[in-house]
């Protein structure tokens, strides 16, 4: 079966914020020293550090390869407005995804976002973004303070409506350093609403929140899930979400490289591709397809430029 | 030296493991996800074990600590931080 994984990150410390990561060793920290045990704080973003090193993706096309992954999306969200520059402007990293994205034209694909408080320039540089750096879709980032329906957010819409280009939103909580109550999944529905032309993905949307994922993706034509992050106990709810009805709506996503120093990429993915407990007895083979590829196939050929 | 490492290594992860049935079993080549289940925070709470049973710093190693895949790998890297020998010479 052909897979497409909707939903992966530059496993690089330059596009991932250090302040992010601050917030994600603080829960670690916290974890650790509730089991007794003498941590340090700088151990262990170092040793997060280690696997955050490979800037171009060779590493990541490797570990695709021996997952039987043909392609992925990589996200570039923007967190420099609300956690500051941090060595890279966001023009900077999406010229960075641009040497990856030329690197290895045939695996990759970019959705790259801009924070709406950037105003015009930022508008600009999104619309350039897709027409002129080449990708594919817009990502967008309620944590940082904003959800998907805010006005600031619709000139994107409007780019993304005239190309006909995909937007991914997370959903569901985020680095303690940025604000989780405006990445609820509805956020977005005023936003699908007054976009019909756009198609929205609701990142994690298997993971969090899935109720309300659910909804707005069995009601709204134009909104859709990924399972991306998903982990062991998550996947023992997945089996009532897969026989909602809604496989046209599903995509198969990762988001590598969070669980890189759980093991390998192909091991990951195949928490889920080889789980028979999640896969509903009523799921054929286009069901499948649906999933582990053609949803994301679909999504990425409408666009136009 | 490897042998006793190894004959220490269920009392390193017993608190750690989620299945302790797999303390009786563990050998060099024993895959620390895998075969003893360990996450990243399994992972984690390993190195600081480590540092506290036998008095050494893990900074230094820690690339090495991630690319870790097997039980002997975990112990050849405490070798390497004691001083007996490096990775890369193993």
């Amino acid at each position: 079966m052909k897979i497409i994984d909707g939903h992966s990150h530059v496993a690089s410390s330059k596009y991932f914020h250090s302040k992010f990561l601050d917030g994600i060793v603080d829960n670690m920290y916290a974890k650790l020293v509730s089991r007794g045990v003498s941590a340090q704080k700088a151990k262990i973003r170092d040793l997060y550090l280690t696997k955050m090193q490979d800037h171009l993706c060779d590493e990541f096309v490797g570990e695709m390869d021996a997952a039987d992954i043909d392609k992925a999306v990589l996200l570039l969200p923007d967190y420099t407005w609300a956690l500051g520059e941090d060595g890279l402007t966001i023009e900077e990293m999406m010229l960075g995804h641009r040497e990856i994205l030329n690197r290895h034209p045939d695996r990759l694909k970019v959705f790259a976002g801009v924070d709406p408080r950037w105003g015009k320039d930022g508008v600009a540089l999104f619309e350039r973004a897709i027409t002129e750096f080449g990708f594919h879709g817009m990502k967008v980032y309620p944590p940082c303070g904003y959800t998907a329906s805010d006005p600031s957010m619709y000139p994107f819409y409007e780019i993304c409506a005239h190309h006909q280009v995909p937007v991914l939103l997370h959903t569901g909580p985020s680095s303690p350093v940025l604000e989780f109550a405006p990445a609820h999944p509805m956020g977005v529905d005023k936003a699908a609403r007054d976009f019909p032309g756009v198609n929205f993905i609701l990142a994690h949307g298997a993971v969090s929140y899935v109720e309300d994922c659910a909804m707005l993706c069995s009601h709204r034509p134009n909104v859709y899930l990924d399972v991306s992050g998903y982990f062991e106990h998550s996947l023992a709810g997945f089996r009532s979400l897969f026989g909602m009805g809604i496989s046209h709506k599903i995509i198969f996503g990762t988001d590598w490289p969070i669980f890189r120093l759980k093991g390998s990429h192909r091991n990951y993915v195949n928490l889920l591709r080889h789980n028979a407990n999640v896969f509903p007895e009523a799921w054929t083979q286009q069901d499948s397809a649906n999933f582990w590829h053609r949803n994301m196939e679909r999504l990425l050929s409408f666009r136009t430029v | 030296m490897r042998d006793k490492l190894l004959d220490d290594f269920p009392r390193l992860i017993e608190t750690i493991v989620p299945d302790p049935r797999v303390l009786k079993d563990i050998t060099f080549s024993s895959d620390i996800r895998a075969d003893l289940g360990l996450d990243s925070l399994g992972l984690l709470n390993l190195v600081f074990n480590i540092e506290a049973e036998y008095g050494i710093d893990l900074m230094l190693f820690l690339e090495a600590v991630a690319n870790t895949n097997t039980v002997g790998d975990i112990i050849d890297v405490v070798i390497a931080a004691r001083g007996e020998c490096s990775v890369e010479s193993k």
